[in-house]
């Protein structure tokens, strides 16, 4: 009897032992390492296969495989379908091709892996495709979030609705989109901005249709002549810029043309426009109208007494960059 | 009925007596009234074997046996005229202890009882006394102990209260243990890799734990016999066999499943990379003769197969997780490209497995040739193999050639590191005389190391690239061809040993013959880069039609080649040989019953023969502080002493309070692949051909004369055949190692003091202080270091600045180094440990210690000098090191062993037993380092880090990233300035620093404690009184993973490069270095600037693992 009693213990210890092999299974939070952004790309090849085989044609792809941290607007198959785009296009792509797809790729891309409630509610970002042939200047996107998430505006301005946003990935953020993005030009990007409405309908009226026009001009090249630079004023500042009541067209015509400079000016900071003393020949001229803009600051100087701030530099387009201004300049009319 | 009444003591530890393979068993024979009984027969039977020992009493009663076998059990007799014959059972006597056994005889005339034998069990009683420090491992605990894979002895030598992490002892390199088996060496003798023993590099041992009978760490013995450390001395002996049959047949087996692993570290999910790993073993053991003649053999297989890579190619038929860009038809192509030019085999690419295998033997004999004279030879031969993958370094060739998005390299590129055993030991022990007893010990160690081929044979390596990157690596490891390394150690010992009543004298010689062979020849097998596939496939088919000779269109971007400098072309090996002679005495005096002294002293000498060659050039050159050096010479012979002195005081004569100690100086034995490196830096043993560009079209000058037709360097099988110079070109740059002429082996005093209290219910406590002071230690310096040329400005850091150019920071401009072995003597280590300890009794034991230590050097070296050097830290650079916390340092470390075994049944029945073995350490300290080079001296990595007290004093840049061509700023240098500042305050170190350096290995790793478990459960049958028992083991390693995922998960540096050196200092920035952030990545991949010093681990080490072990045994 002895002996037996012995055995039951042992087994006795034994089964607790084993018991408590078992006790480990609990469902708390169970973080597992993300999937790499191709893999999530590859797990749905259905939608993403043109995608794949765009980054891979522009070498793009091995960027998404390493670590990092990266944002990745995609467009599924449909959309690079209705863009005009498949696995036979790509593989019949000239070298001139697949550069130009290279860039549209790349704005599709931000540097820095972005959650959508990150995103600016009504703004800007940089994506990585490349102002010409700058190295280290790149085309804007907008992000608004007053319904959904829309980039650029949407579909109709070239841009895109988030389908499916956050999907995480261990080198970052995928978000599907429902369309291909197109890179935009200066004016795209203002467009996009609800902000600016007021600026866009008058350049969308009819008797400013030459200087919109001037707008969406293409431009090659980091500091294109046919660049323009654009001080964008918000509605705010068309609401309280009393002088421009009862202006004929041809005067609003230069109002519009003393907010345009041909060239490429970039801000080199939120703080300090530029390090020099700035004086800027506008569009305006017969005579030559200038703004001023003070050493190390973001204050332009026109006619009046009153200054006009700077609020958003380098939104960057194609054909040129817009900087949201908080006053109407006034020139000499 | 006559009673026969007596009284003895069991003492283990008569100062001193600490031997490599032998106990001895000591005492005196009295009556009870006090009257020593000289010419009393005192006869010492070990019982397993039969094996007898016998002593007669001198004038004082005094018997000894000097060289028994350690274990036991052993039965003493005496018998005495006139008092009734005395017997005790059950006596221990644990390997290197002497055990006392004063025996008090009871005259037979008074008596009036029965005669009756007591039993007494050595266990039950003190015995964990000596001199030093040290602990003795029974076959007991080195069988329950916890254990998985190859079962190495670090894994039972951790559980010394004194081990740090890694199997480092006393806060010393772990290469400065001494770790013998059955007296012979076994020691990582050369020293590549940090494991104390030999088969380490391929994670296997030589020896099974299977046929280890002791096991013992000493860490300060003052016994003269051992030496050869500062570390600790490992002392192990085998099993033999005895007058049973025994035997035992074994199979282990563990994978990467579920059963066997854990899935999660905290709220980590782990995948376990995928191995199989099965272990095969029997032991027996029998006698021959009976009484006289014993055999005991072991044979152990160990494999583990795993993948060897997880790539596979695109386009490949194989469903993998991770895809290399190399597309499986080039892949296909240049394997069949090969094959049919060349019948070169490239093997496979993809899914193909990397098999690390060990098998090892032992046989040894022991033979009772009389009661004078014993025998022993014991063999082990051990062959151990891991399969590796071609290397990924690019000092020659491209370089990321495997294992990567962009490329993909075949099974017949990679090697095979092997670890090779062979080791004979002869041990005679003879009984001259009563007084005199003799004890010789020879033998003869080797290993082999050499690198071996997975097959295809000798073939130049070629890298082909695409774009910017490799793509596809064939032919064989650029670093593989004539890689040898053996190493053997021949020695000697003879001890003689005389007991003279009060006085144990002993008087030793030792003879140690080391020769090491290692022959690093790089690239000498040729190295082709392609910038692409074409190019490649047509060199190929023009070799072809040249008849073998150089293709002489198609060539490749870049082709090196390294070939013998010496005459004849011979192998360039490195050969050490070095002699060392020992001689020793020891006098063991026995003050009085209480107190007794050892004092001793070893003399030392080695020498070197001259195996190194001059490099004139060298000669020639001053270095700094007008130091010259000769490539050519070796070290000065050295004669190095070591005095000891110890004690042990038996306070109340009864064994319950013990105060030991003594202090004494030790010798250790350096890797000797320090003194090799300087055998092999020297410049003249090998000519390199490295050429690119337009030089490959200009060719090679075959015969020296300018105006016959170079050979372009094209692709050929052959490019020794073609490209071999007549003259060997020396480089004229060098990459030198020199050893001090005065360079002496490392040596350490170590004082110890220790007292053992026997307290209530059976438990034995101990507190034990150890001091040991650096007396020689190895040292490094550059001499070729030139002073540095001002000062950087990094806020309040204002380091000297060297010039941050190659010829600046020189002083002779065409020597990339040359860092001199040397001494120093700063270092020293300290250690309080408290211990109690539950000896064997009813089926429990355990002990738990605590151990509270710092330990402190200048440096710590690794294996090769220049490693050695740069691998200081160090604010005015690495010839100024300050003293600071040891890479040994462990303050903090608790272990305990317990272990409870319950039996049950007589003829048939079972036991249960479980056991666990406990560590809890700070492992692992780490130092705050710039990333990159701050002070110019051309090495990254080694210096301090600066906490300045406002984050504005130092300079910023942007950290940009880049995609397709255009850069973007991650993190402003306004954001990494403030997650800087936040990364300051939550760390505790650096909180307190601010304006001031950080120390070297001032932050230590949170306390990890890890608990491991094993479960027998046993069952048995008794046919003919012979047992036959089958066992099933579990052994759970981290077993609290299994309760709780947050238990046992270890935590690892985030990143102790916190800053890194973008934009050097220089005059353009006034010597402002622009620095950046580090990243840190989470757990589940997201990145962004480092904001905790620690992160969690999640490997297979940070969850349970589990083994599980059938056996069967007969006998026992």
């Amino acid at each position: 009897m002895k002996l037996i009693n012995k055995i039951s213990k042992a087994f006795a210890v034994i089964t607790v032992a084993l018991l408590s092999f078992s006790c480990e299974n609990d469902t708390e939070n169970v973080i597992e390492k993300y999937p790499t952004m191709v893999e999530i790309l590859e797990k749905d090849a259905t939608n993403f296969s043109i995608l794949k085989a765009a980054l891979i044609k522009t070498d793009l792809l091995n960027t998404f495989r390493n670590p990092g941290s990266y944002t990745l607007f995609a467009p599924k198959n449909s959309s690079f379908v209705a863009a005009g785009i498949d696995e036979t296009t790509i593989a019949a792509m000239t070298p001139a091709q697949v550069a130009t797809l290279k860039r549209q790729l790349q704005y599709h891309v931000l540097s820095i892996g972005t959650l959508s409630e990150d995103f600016p509610t009504n703004g800007y970002m940089n994506s990585f495709s490349p102002f010409g042939t700058s190295t280290s200047i790149s085309i804007s996107l907008h992000t608004n979030k007053a319904s959904g998430i829309v980039l650029n505006g949407g579909t109709s301005n070239g841009g895109a609705k988030i389908l499916e946003a956050d999907i995480n990935a261990s080198n970052g953020v995928i978000h599907v989109v429902d369309a291909v993005l197109s890179i935009p030009k200066v004016h795209n990007l203002i467009i996009a901005n609800p902000e600016l409405s007021s600026l866009v309908g008058v350049l969308t009226s009819a008797p400013q249709a030459a200087v919109l026009t001037d707008l969406t001009t293409t431009a090659t090249g980091a500091t294109n002549a046919l660049s323009r630079t654009v001080f964008a004023p918000t509605n705010a500042a068309f609401t309280s810029a009393a002088f421009l009541t009862g202006q004929s067209d041809a005067n609003i015509t230069k109002v519009l043309k003393y907010h345009l400079e041909n060239n490429n000016r970039r801000a080199s900071s939120t703080t300090s426009f530029s390090s020099t003393a700035l004086v800027i020949n506008t569009q305006l001229t017969g005579p030559q109208q200038t703004i001023a803009i003070a050493a190390a600051t973001v204050k332009i100087a026109d006619i009046t007494a009153n200054n006009a701030t700077i609020k958003t530099i380098n939104i960057q387009g194609t054909n040129g960059v817009a900087h949201i201004i908080d006053k109407v300049l006034q020139p000499t009319l | 009925m006559k009673k026969c009444i007596f009284w003895f003591f069991l003492i283990v530890s008569s100062v001193g007596f600490s031997q490599v393979t032998k106990s001895a068993i000591a005492g005196t024979v009295k009556s009870t009234t006090g009257e020593a009984l000289p010419g009393a027969v005192v006869e010492i039977k070990h019982v397993p074997t039969g094996t007898k020992y016998f002593s007669t009493t001198d004038e004082k009663g005094n018997y000894s046996a000097n060289s028994v076998r350690p274990g036991g059990p052993y039965t003493i007799k005496v018998n005495y005229t006139g008092y009734n014959p005395y017997v005790i059972e059950e006596v221990s006597a644990p390997l290197g202890n002497s055990i006392v056994v004063k025996v008090e005889m009871q005259s037979a005339i008074n008596t009036i009882e029965e005669v009756k034998i007591v039993t007494a069990n050595a266990k039950d009683t003190y015995n964990k006394g000596k001199t030093g420090a040290g602990q003795q491992f029974s076959t007991r605990e080195i069988n329950s102990v916890p254990i998985i894979g190859s079962r190495s002895i670090n894994s039972i030598t951790k559980y010394n209260a004194n081990a740090g992490s890694n199997g480092s002892f006393g806060g010393q390199d772990s290469r400065l243990n001494n770790f013998t088996i059955d007296g012979s060496v076994f020691n990582n003798g050369f020293g590549l890799g940090s494991d104390t023993q030999a088969g380490g590099r391929t994670g296997s041992t030589a020896i099974s734990l299977d046929a280890i009978e002791q096991l013992q760490v000493n860490i300060a013995p003052f016994d003269v016999r051992q030496s050869g450390f500062t570390g600790s001395g490992i002392n192990a002996v085998t099993r033999s066999g005895t007058n049973e049959v025994e035997g035992s047949v074994y199979h282990s087996f563990r994978n990467n499943k579920k059963e066997f692993l854990g899935e999660r570290a905290g709220n980590i999910k782990i995948t376990p990379s995928q191995f199989e790993e099965k272990i095969w073993g029997a032991r027996i053991g029998a006698p021959i003769i009976k009484d006289k003649l014993f055999f005991f053999g072991n044979f152990e297989t160990i494999d583990n197969t795993s993948p060897a890579t997880t790539w596979t190619s695109s386009g490949s038929p194989l469903a993998g997780a991770q895809v290399s860009e190399t597309a499986y038809s080039d892949l296909v192509n240049v394997s069949n490209l090969l094959q049919n030019s060349f019948g070169y085999e490239t093997g496979a690419f993809e899914n193909f497995d990397a098999v690390k295998k060990s098998k090892k033997f032992l046989g040894r004999i022991d033979w009772n040739i009389n009661d004078n004279h014993k025998l022993t030879a014991r063999y082990v031969h051990h062959d151990s193999g891991s399969d590796e993958l071609i290397s990924n370094s690019n000092s020659a060739g491209f370089g990321n050639r495997r294992t990567n998005v962009f490329s993909m390299s075949y099974k017949n590129s990679g090697y095979v590191i092997e670890d090779n055993t062979r080791s004979a030991v002869l041990e005679w022990d003879w009984k001259i005389s009563e007084k005199w007893s003799n004890n010789f010990i020879a033998g003869y160690d080797k290993q082999l190391e050499n690198r071996d081929l997975q097959g295809g044979g000798l073939f130049p390596t070629i890298d082909i690239k695409k774009g910017a990157n490799n793509y596809i690596s064939a032919g064989l490891d650029p670093f593989t061809p004539s890689n040898l390394l053996d190493y053997s150690t021949l020695h000697f010992t003879n001890n003689i040993t005389g007991n003279f009543g009060k006085h144990t004298l002993l008087f030793g010689a030792n003879y140690e013959r080391f020769i090491s062979n290692n022959n690093f020849f790089p690239a000498s097998n040729g190295v082709y880069i392609f910038d692409d596939l074409t190019t490649f496939n047509n060199a190929v088919a023009e070799t072809v039609a040249n008849g073998g000779a150089p293709s002489s269109t198609y060539l490749p971007s870049r082709f090196q080649f390294r070939y013998s400098a010496l005459p004849g072309g011979a192998e360039p090996m490195q050969v050490l040989k070095s002699n060392k002679i020992d001689v020793y005495a020891q006098d063991e005096y026995k003050v009085s019953n209480a107190l007794k002294l050892t004092l001793g002293l070893r003399a030392t000498a080695v020498s070197f023969e001259d195996t190194a060659l001059e490099n004139t050039a060298v000669t020639a050159m001053t270095f700094a502080n007008g130091e010259k050096f000769n490539t050519g010479e070796m070290p000065d012979t050295q004669y190095l002493f070591e005095p000891r002195f110890g004690f042990n005081l038996d306070v109340n004569k009864n064994a319950n309070t013990i105060v030991r100690g003594g202090t004494g100086v030790f010798t250790g034995r350096p890797p000797l692949v320090f003194l090799s490196n300087a055998i092999g830096n020297n410049g003249v043993l090998t000519g390199f051909i490295d050429v690119s560009g337009a030089d490959l079209a200009a060719g090679f000058d075959n015969d020296g004369n300018p105006s016959t037709p170079n050979i372009p360097y094209g692709f050929t099988e052959n490019p020794g055949q073609y490209f071999t110079p007549n003259t060997p070109q020396l480089p004229s740059t060098f990459d030198l190692a020199f050893t001090d002429k005065d360079f002496k082996f490392p040596q350490s005093w170590k004082t110890n003091i220790a007292i053992d209290q026997k307290l209530p219910f059976g438990f034995i406590g101990s507190v034990e202080g150890i001091f040991s002071k650096n007396i020689n230690e190895v040292f490094y310096y550059n001499a070729n270091l030139a002073d540095p040329v001002g000062n950087i400005s990094n806020g309040g850091d204002n380091r000297p600045y060297y010039s941050g150019t190659d010829a600046g920071a020189r002083v002779n401009n065409n020597v990339s180094n040359a860092i001199v072995l040397s001494n120093s003597n700063k270092g020293y280590f300290y250690s309080t440990t408290f211990k109690l300890e539950y000896p064997y009794k009813k089926g429990f034991w355990g002990s738990v210690a605590y151990t509270y230590s710092n330990a402190q050097d200048l440096l710590s070296a690794g294996s090769i000098a220049s490693g050695s050097w740069t691998g200081g830290r160090s604010v005015l650079g690495n010839n100024n090191l300050d003293l600071s916390n040891s890479n040994n340092n462990t303050p903090h470390r608790i272990v305990g062993l317990l272990g409870y075994k319950l039996n049950y049944g007589k003829n048939y029945g079972g036991s249960t037993s479980f056991n666990i073995g406990y560590v809890g350490e700070q492992a692992g300290s780490f130092t705050y380092t710039y990333g990159s080079d701050i002070n110019g001296d051309r090495v990254n990595g080694n210096d301090l880090l600066y906490i300045p007290n406002n984050v504005s004093e130092i300079r910023f840049v942007d950290i940009t990233q880049n995609v397709g061509g255009v850069s973007q700023v991650l993190y402003t240098a306004a954001e990494q300035a403030t997650a800087f500042d936040q990364y300051i305050e939550q760390d505790s170190y650096l909180k307190g620093k601010r304006g001031q350096y950080v120390d070297r290995n001032a932050n230590e790793l949170p306390m990890l404690h890890r608990l491991d478990l094993s479960v027998t459960q046993d069952f048995f049958l008794k046919i003919k009184g012979k047992k036959q028992s089958f066992q099933f083991r579990a052994d759970i390693l981290n077993f609290t993973n299994l309760l709780n995922n947050d238990w046992g998960v270890s935590k690892r540096v985030t990143n102790s490069q916190i800053l890194s050196v973008r934009e050097a200092p220089s005059a353009a920035n006034n010597y402002t270095p622009g620095l950046q952030m580090a990243i840190q990545t989470d757990d589940t991949g997201k990145r962004f600037l480092t904001k905790d010093t620690f992160s969690n681990n999640s490997s297979a080490f940070d969850v349970w693992q589990a083994q599980f072990t059938l056996r069967y045994t007969f006998g026992k």
